[in-house]
């Protein structure tokens, strides 16, 4: 039955893959001359919905339409991978209950926190009710039959003790991953080669980033960055976090999965440049994987990455024009230059 | 037609001028007739002294339930009080009764809190102490240990783990007590010079240290028997105050829960009107009304006022607007809504299928569970329920249904009892398939004309004629199977085949040919033909499965019978009549249940998908009650 399922997904990608910009167009894009241009150009362009009519470009929109592709990807797949999917796309739902929480704890207001949400259609939760709700522990009342509800609690006297947010964040982010690692890890046969080869590889970066950037912008200590990493992490495990927690440079640790970074750049370089070879290698194998035939759940995660590279690419311009990058400048920092 | 379609509504806008606006808006919320709706035209703002005080009124609430919750008493659901609602007035009066209420209470309070704090405290004590009683040591040294750092607390359960891989680079000791509700209870222990890592790290993974109780003294055991008799002490206090609370409770009761209704319906009112947009002097009060009520609202509002007060009513556009849905079924037929609303609710545009779903279900049901004994059973269960669940009543009709067909297959409690008015399933076992596989084709071509007259109601064209449960689908379903038996059995000529790829390839492109007749969006012609080729096979193997999926009523009235049979061919002997009875009460539980979850599985997957949406929005008007379905305020965000 999954060859039938997969059919599906190869359909529904091969037919949504035309709506992927060109290389054509991302020159243009690159080279507009000015905010309000690219904002034109884009509404030439299947990304038009996310021009506003004031002529402002709203990613999240975007964002919106990735996790709609990955809810219509999640119907057509076979049972087995199905729920692997499912969770995965949850990260749009965790993004916004993170902005939520944010909302709460800046008291910001009503309508500035409500644009700022990623639109999803099929969605649990009133968000609206969510960011009225006036105080965090009531937005985690809300949200008491979800699955985020407990790891949040447990983070709640860290963070009503300290004031800080990022307790909340963390809990919730460790349980989403632990929960993807176990997902990944049931799936069987080609679907779990696909699956360890995009997500895990995904999982073992982020968790490699997190542990560096408590060491480098949070300068915590090697147990607090072992508690708020990842302990099974594919190929960045709690071997690696350990490694970092102690000192490991970043080059070396990067060189260990595979990336060549310089080892003259400091810490803060080094993990950008981290960052960027990662965004680059994902969209390298999301490219490769598309060409061939979709049968199986590589092809459903390669095109969610390339809508997700694509955003990524548009929000580099979109704030490189607002800044007054020069085209060349801005080309430089996109996925799709290497 | 009201039975069958939720009932005409008309948008409301009412101008209300601002000394009249509490007074209306109670006439509203208490005729509950209104459904608002957040419409702020340009230049009209929402009153923020409104929102300070639905605040108020959501403390004054919060605080008299509080009170309710900690004297034992539940709040009051229904009607609103029957006083005069004036929220711009209320909270003096309500304050003043608030605190009157609580220096009432405050003492019984205050001594409750504090015995259910020590009794909590002595509780996790002793857990703790338990864990000691191996150690012959007085637990006094423990807390004077000049090289060890320990201490007891509880953390997620899967942090434990975790917590030991980051203490790597110390000694430490950590014990897992007990876990409950996946929160454990731990104790950790490290040297006195690396209690900061250990405390780093035990905070890092989400760790709540609990303290050993001060009246813990002496070597474990004796610490463990102390902590036990101040524990009874506490017991003893806490029952004392449970006497003082049922005193206090049914002295206060009137006061309390008077106070907490007239807040809960202030803080509604407050709630609804601080979203309604002000200009000037005029705050504008918009939504939906059951056409039938216009004239009672129009003329409750002006008695409110004193005067005429001007409203605009627009007639309502459903392709255009989201309009809410009210279905009024006749009584009778209400027990059986649940039917439709556990699978959604008719959208405005949508005809309300709950009498033609109530009528299938009960004749699905006692096709295959006809028997009249079972039924009889089946409607003492129903009767016996009725009054305190919501299906008693449906269990009941289910019951009479299997008695009916009980009498059309004479088959009573198993046996072969009565004459059979129709046939007996196992003899005649092709005849009953055919016939369910019959009444499939008839229910679903039922949906498909729901669909047709859904399609009309809502002006979707492509819908009505092209997609598959339209027309062209129709004329494909009737050629495949019409056609195949007709021209199998040399009825009809074998050109009529010819309509089937006719048929296929208007259903393949149906979405481009509606963009091309009606002008409407399409996505680009590569996907839609894409997507339109997987739909075409899943619709013609569709309409096969859905058609053969109803053979299910007439295989599992001959596994009943078959059952039933068997049941009573054991029934003989010493312990024949055990046997009998636990065999029926798995009949009628057991097979009652899988019975009605197929009947439920037929209705939601092959009917309800000819024709029902279920996306209806409901209708929830301003209301002052509380409890039940009309708790809501009724305001769509």
């Amino acid at each position: 039955m999954s060859f039938f399922s997969y059919a599906a997904v190869q359909g529904y990608i091969r037919a949504r893959i035309s709506r992927l910009l060109d290389r054509p167009t991302w020159t243009r894009l690159v080279e507009a001359n000015s905010s309000a241009e690219l904002a034109r150009l884009l509404g030439e362009t299947p990304m038009a919905l996310a021009v506003a009519d004031s002529g402002a470009v709203r990613l999240h929109v975007l964002r919106g339409e990735a996790a709609a592709a990955g809810q219509a990807l999640i119907h057509f797949l076979p049972r087995s991978s199905r729920e692997l999917l499912a969770w995965y796309n949850r990260r749009f739902e965790i993004e916004n209950l993170k902005t939520v929480l944010r909302a709460v704890h800046y008291q910001l207001e009503r309508q500035r926190a409500l644009a700022s949400l990623i639109p999803l259609r099929d969605t649990r939760w009133r968000w609206d009710g969510l960011v009225e709700s006036g105080s965090v522990a009531a937005v985690i009342d809300q949200i008491r039959e979800s699955p985020y509800a407990a790891p949040l609690e447990n983070a709640m006297e860290r963070y009503q003790q300290e004031g800080r947010l990022f307790f909340l964040e963390v809990a919730v982010d460790l349980f989403y991953f632990q929960r993807l690692v176990r997902l990944i890890e049931a799936q069987s046969g080609r679907d779990a080669a696909d699956a360890r080869r995009f997500l895990g590889r995904w999982i073992a970066v982020q968790n490699l980033l997190w542990a560096y950037r408590y060491r480098i912008y949070g300068r915590m200590t090697p147990e607090e960055i072992i508690n708020y990493s990842l302990h099974h992490a594919f190929r960045a495990g709690l071997e690696t976090v350990r490694r970092v927690a102690l000192g490991a440079p970043p080059a070396v640790e990067a060189g260990r999965l595979g990336f060549e970074v310089p080892p003259q750049l400091s810490d803060l370089e080094a993990l950008t440049e981290i960052e960027v070879l990662a965004e680059r290698e994902r969209f390298r194998s999301a490219s490769a994987m598309i060409t061939r035939p979709l049968f199986r759940l590589g092809g459903a995660l390669a095109y969610l990455w390339l809508l997700e590279g694509e955003i990524r690419d548009l929000t580099v311009i979109v704030e490189g024009k607002a800044t007054g990058l020069a085209g060349p400048e801005i080309a430089r920092r996109l996925v799709r230059a290497a | 037609m009201s039975m069958l379609a939720p009932e005409p509504m008309l948008e409301t806008n009412l101008f209300v001028l601002e000394p009249d606006l509490e007074v209306v808006t109670a006439a509203l919320a208490r005729m509950e007739a209104l459904h608002l709706e957040e419409s702020v035209p340009e230049g009209w703002t929402p009153s923020p002294e409104w929102t300070e005080l639905a605040t108020r009124y959501a403390g004054l609430t919060q605080r008299f339930g509080e009170m309710l919750g900690s004297l034992g008493l539940q709040p009051p659901s229904g009607a609103a009080p029957n006083v005069e609602l004036r929220p711009t007035k209320d909270w003096r009066e309500l304050d003043t009764d608030l605190a009157a209420l609580e220096s009432r209470i405050q003492s019984w309070q205050q001594r409750l809190k504090e015995a259910r704090q020590e009794s909590e405290r002595l509780k996790l004590g002793e857990s703790q102490v338990q864990i000691l009683l191996p150690m012959d040591v007085p637990v006094e040294d423990l807390r004077r240990l000049e090289y060890q750092t320990v201490t007891v607390g509880v953390m997620p359960a899967e942090n434990v783990a975790r917590v030991a891989e980051a203490l790597f680079q110390i000694p430490f000791i950590l014990i897992p007590l007990q876990t409950r509700k996946d929160r454990t209870l731990v104790l950790a222990a490290s040297s006195k010079d690396n209690d900061a890592i250990l405390d780093r790290a035990l905070k890092s993974a989400f760790f709540e240290p609990v303290t050993l109780p001060p009246e813990a003294l002496g070597r474990p055991a004796e610490a463990l028997e102390a902590l036990k008799r101040k524990a009874r002490q506490i017991q003893d206090e806490l029952t004392a105050l449970d006497g003082e609370r049922k005193k206090l409770a049914s002295e206060l009761a009137p006061e309390v829960t008077g106070s907490w209704r007239r807040a809960s319906a202030d803080q509604k009112l407050a709630e609804a009107i601080r979203r309604f947009p002000k200009h000037g002097e005029v705050f504008l009060i918009s939504g939906w009304v059951p056409a039938s009520d216009l004239e009672r609202v129009k003329s409750a509002v002006e008695k409110a006022a004193g005067h005429a007060v001007s409203m605009e009513v627009l007639k309502a556009d459903p392709n255009r607007q989201s309009v809410p849905s009210l279905v009024r079924s006749p009584r009778w037929l209400q027990p059986f809504e649940e039917l439709v609303t556990t699978f959604g609710l008719s959208s405005y545009n949508e005809l309300d299928p709950t009498l033609i779903v109530t009528l299938s279900f009960l004749i699905m049901y006692g096709m295959m569970f006809g028997d009249l004994g079972h039924g009889l059973l089946l409607l003492l269960v129903g009767l016996w329920l009725r009054r305190r669940v919501a299906f008693g009543v449906l269990i009941a009709a289910a019951g009479v249904s299997g008695m009916l067909f009980g009498l059309l297959y004479g088959a009573a409690f198993g046996h072969a009892l009565l004459h059979a008015a129709w046939l007996r399933p196992l003899e005649g076992m092709w005849t009953i398939l055919l016939t369910a596989v019959g009444g499939g084709v008839v229910l679903l071509n039922i949906g498909f004309v729901l669909n047709l007259i859904n399609a009309w109601r809502a002006r979707d064209w492509p819908r009505l004629f092209l997609e598959k449960n339209g027309l062209v689908g129709i004329a494909l379903y009737w050629t495949l199977l019409g056609g195949g038996v007709g021209v199998g059995f040399g009825v009809l000529p074998k050109r009529v085949l010819w309509l089937i790829p006719v048929l296929c390839v208007l259903l393949w492109i149906h979405e481009p040919l509606a963009s091309w007749i009606w002008h409407r969006p399409s996505a680009s012609i590569g996907e839609v033909l894409v997507t339109g080729f997987f739909e075409l096979f899943e619709t013609v193997t569709g309409y096969a499965s859905n058609s053969l999926s109803f053979i299910r009523l007439g295989a599992f009235a001959v596994a009943h019978e078959g059952l039933s049979s068997l049941v009573v061919s054991y029934s003989g002997g010493r312990w024949g009549w055990l046997i009998l009875l636990l065999g029926t009460v798995l009949i009628v539980g057991f097979e009652g249940v899988i019975v009605g979850i197929q009947a439920l599985r037929l209705e939601y997957y092959e009917f309800f998908g000819r024709f029902f949406q279920g996306r209806g929005q409901p209708f929830v008007p301003l209301s002052l009650h509380t409890g039940g379905r009309h708790a809501s305020v009724g305001v769509r965000a």
